[in-house]
């Protein structure tokens, strides 16, 4: 109910937020070239602060996890369990595609779901894509869905213990927690397993940005503004569904 | 007799539209085609680091448009700049992409790339998406953005899954400069150049 609660509050609070110009196709305009594209960051002396911690925490906590992960663990298995997590936020996509009305990516997101789950064992393989060669449906998220019926991004934002996000996408975000069984309070070996699953996936998903993260971390004159961009860029692409 | 004419000479001029707009675009998406695989040939290669580093840098130098995406970088400062620092800030900004970027493409891991097609986004100016395959089969949009000057094609921008260099260099330049000034910006600029030439021991991470 609390969660419930905090979502409206959170889509109240971002549905009063303008949508800021934020077009990154650098041929869009040859007049604008030299116009700087801001994203809205007004909390930016806090979010600074917050980049610091999350990063000094993520040095000593997340990046040797890992790095450990990455040494004691093959590509096949990380491929593996890279589509079990993905597998596992299918519904997600379901829902958002439905609500979004992409009958397509509903239907293709449906069909890769069905068929990872089952052929694919729990979706540890991959045969919609791998082998049955079905298109890849466009990941789908509630932060995506405000976004398509037209609700401003908010202030950019740096969550404690988190990262980067906007409030809507943060609004979205609260809302897929409400719902997701692995934060529903249930029998503890359950809850075990559950937990064990959600670590899993942030390690398996910050194994992937190792190079990116270092390399941003080691060559950026400011790699907060660098994240920052970078995030901004990532997520206007995903909400016009031209990556996935 | 006049309606006839005027007709006759409007379908010539849109049928030479069409058709120099269709040798524009085969023009950029044939150097798109050459841009990736002389890139790959140049990595591929069985010779030491330092030897591909350099031919890299040759070709890279040879087909990027540095002045057009110096520009951009620059944002709203490159009207306040004087020419002067419009040329420090070039050479700089080459130095520096060369020494970041460079080492990105070092190390051929079984990589594989296929070009799904090329469009015209604005007159002489096009995209090429191309599909990057990694070795445990992750793929990756990659986006050549590419500027057509005087017959010649110039790659000025590249974007991996949706996140463009150039966007993020901007968005990074125009933040330090906002809170620094320019000269400053620069001195820190040279000694980031200065910090990426020192060598420095390099983790193997993939396994």
């Amino acid at each position: 109910m609390n969660k419930t609660l905090l979502f409206f509050l959170l889509l109240f609070l971002t549905s009063s937020y303008k949508a800021h110009a934020d077009n990154y196709n650098i041929f869009s305009n040859e007049e604008e070239i030299e116009e700087e594209v801001e994203i809205y960051d007004p909390f930016e002396k806090i979010n600074r602060k917050f980049y610091s911690f999350n990063m000094t925490l993520d040095k000593y906590t997340l990046r040797p996890a890992a790095k450990l992960y990455r040494n004691i663990t093959s590509k096949e298995v990380r491929k593996s369990v890279t589509n079990f997590t993905t597998n596992l936020t299918m519904p997600f996509t379901i829902v958002n595609s439905l609500l979004q009305g992409d009958i397509k990516n509903f239907t293709r997101a449906t069909g890769s779901f069905v068929i990872n789950s089952t052929i694919g064992i729990l979706g540890i393989f991959d045969p919609a894509h791998q082998n049955i060669k079905m298109k890849r449906p466009n990941r789908e998220d509630f932060g995506q869905t405000l976004a398509k019926y037209k609700i401003g991004p908010g202030p950019y934002l740096i969550i404690p213990f988190m990262g980067p996000y906007t409030l809507r996408h943060i609004s979205g975000q609260s809302a897929e927690w409400a719902y997701n069984p692995v934060w529903k309070d249930g029998l503890d070996e359950e809850e075990k397993l559950r937990y064990s699953i959600t670590a899993l996936n942030i390690v398996n998903k910050r194994e992937k940005l190792l190079e990116y993260l270092d390399d941003i971390e080691k060559n950026s004159l400011d790699p907060y503004t660098v994240v920052k961009s970078a995030y901004y860029q990532r997520r206007l692409k995903l909400i016009n569904n031209e990556t996935n | 007799m006049k309606l006839i004419k005027k007709f006759f000479y409007s379908t010539i001029c849109v049928f030479g539209l069409v058709f120099n707009s269709y040798a524009d675009l085969e023009g950029a998406s044939n150097f798109s085609k050459e841009f990736s695989e002389e890139i790959f040939n140049i990595v591929k290669q069985e010779k030491n680091v330092s030897q591909i580093r350099e031919e890299l840098i040759l070709y890279v130098k040879e087909n990027i448009d540095i002045t057009w995406t110096s520009r951009f970088v620059l944002g709203k400062h490159w009207k306040t700049t004087t020419p002067v620092e419009k040329a420090q800030f070039t050479n700089l900004f080459e130095e520096y992409l060369i020494l970041n970027y460079a080492p990105k493409f070092e190390g051929y891991n079984g990589e594989n790339y296929s070009i799904i097609d090329t469009k015209m986004l604005a007159p002489k100016k096009y995209v090429t998406k191309l599909i990057l395959t990694l070795s445990d089969k992750t793929e990756i949009l990659v986006e050549i953005y590419i500027l057509e000057k005087n017959n010649t094609f110039k790659a000025v921008d590249i974007a991996g899954e949706g996140v463009s260099f150039a966007a993020t260099q901007r968005a990074e330049f125009n933040s330090l400069i906002t809170a620094n000034g320019f000269p400053k910006f620069l001195d820190m600029l040279e000694d980031k150049i200065a910090n990426l030439k020192t060598p420095q021991t390099t983790e193997n991470a993939s396994k």
